[in-house]
């Protein structure tokens, strides 16, 4: 035997990429008790809405509020209002668009499409 | 005398170090990150929490088909008996009696009740909110897609609707309705080699695909019926066609199932730009013909 060193590299480096398959690739670590912090944006969007949604339904700001600390959006107030642009340019279901605005409201956000938004559908 | 080592040993004992170390790196130094999880995978307590926000987003808009899209990304195959339990347990953790109603108001809808549960329900309809969004909320019983089919796929208890869209809550009897495939999962794919966003629909039977099943389409004044099989490079069991922008459609199976409806595409962004989000529906045979 005359060069195991450069041997067990080789089998090293063999043995690293043969695991980092199989733990990434083949199967890989998953997470079933995740946050709402980790969900798709589109599911985000959902939750946002039905948080919206639910404080119509029975006024508790603060409830809402602590709904929407899960998303732990930066600022919670830009994240709706780019939500409610993002749902309004993409045709979204009125409705919906209503319950985020009712949120935009107390945190104090608004913006002229949304003003026109709902001129629009008051009107 | 010379002394040999037998040559691929070096090489195993590297191999067997490094997978060790790639495994601990792949798994719990550096593991695979999922940030744009569905629902299904959130934590319990969290997902509990996002049922009851559905059964309150329900309670305020009435929107059945919505409510029912959302409760598919749950991946509960009994989500009518796991709402009712949260029901149950509202009441043991003294709970406020809206979120007690609000949940048995969405189990009721799938068939299922609870005498404890039931002693909570308000004997009158409750009083429509004067909200805007209810206002527009004017969700109305879809007609039967199949007035000639001898099966009735929707449920005969479910509840009526009052005058302004909202869901009467009037205890259900506990009899299950009868269907022959339930809807066991419904996906959004944005698909970047599609240009044209697809209506898929796959039919099952023990996790086979089931060929030559009738599937009923409706979207506004118009309807269309598929078979499953009809593209068997995509699967026995698989139908399709393809959508338009802002059009809500109507899909039940003929042979009777859960009816879909508001299933509708939306804008999404693929890594080939700006796509059509594609549909695909899950029915699973849990009946007998």
């Amino acid at each position: 035997m005359k060069r195991p060193v450069p041997l067990a590299a080789v089998g090293f480096l063999l043995g690293l990429g043969i695991a980092l398959v199989l733990g990434w690739v083949v199967w890989p670590v998953e997470y079933y008790d995740t946050e709402v912090l980790f969900l798709h944006p589109t599911y985000k969007f959902e939750y946002a809405v039905m948080v919206g949604a639910a404080y119509e339904l029975d006024g508790d700001w603060e409830r809402a509020a602590g709904r929407l600390l899960a998303l732990e959006e930066p600022e919670m107030g830009v994240w709706v209002r780019d939500q409610i642009h993002l749902a309004i340019a993409a045709n979204e279901d009125p409705v919906k668009i209503q319950h985020l605005i009712g949120l935009a409201r107390p945190l104090g956000v608004t913006s002229e499409i949304i003003e026109a938004f709902v001129e629009a559908e008051s009107g | 005398m010379k002394e040999q080592t037998f040559w691929p040993l070096p090489i195993i004992a590297g191999l067997v170090l490094g997978v060790a170390l790639g495994l601990i790196l792949a798994w719990l130094i550096a593991p695979v990150q999922y940030h744009d999880t569905a629902p299904d995978r959130l934590r319990a307590d969290l997902k509990e929490e996002y049922i009851l926000l559905i059964c309150e987003t329900y309670a305020a808009d009435g929107d059945w088909a919505e409510t029912q899209e959302r409760l598919v990304e749950l991946g509960d195959r009994d989500i009518g008996a796991t709402i009712m339990e949260m029901a149950e347990r509202a009441i043991e953790q003294g709970r406020p009696v809206s979120t007690i109603r609000h949940l048995a108001a969405v189990a009721n809808r799938y068939g299922v009740t609870s005498p404890a549960v039931a002693r909570f329900m308000p004997t009158v309809p409750p009083t429509p909110s004067p909200s805007p969004a209810a206002e527009r909320a004017t969700p109305t019983p879809a007609p039967p897609l199949l007035p000639t089919a001898t099966r009735t796929p929707t449920p005969t208890a479910s509840p009526t609707r009052a005058a302004a869209g909202r869901a009467t809550y009037t205890p259900q009897p506990t009899a299950t309705p009868v269907l022959l495939y339930r809807l066991t999962a419904q996906e959004r794919i944005c698909d970047a080699d599609r240009p044209d966003p697809l209506l898929q629909v796959v039919v099952l039977h023990d996790d086979e695909e089931v060929g030559g099943v009738e599937v009923v389409v409706t979207w506004r004044s118009e309807s269309a019926r598929l078979f499953t099989g009809f593209k068997p490079e995509l699967g026995l069991g698989y139908a399709d066609m393809i959508m338009e922008s802002n059009t809500p459609y109507a899909v039940q199976l003929a042979a009777g199932s859960d009816e879909v409806s508001g299933v509708q595409t939306a804008p999404c962004t693929s890594e080939a730009g700006p796509r059509l989000v594609s549909v695909r529906l899950v029915f699973e045979k849990v009946g007998t013909d």
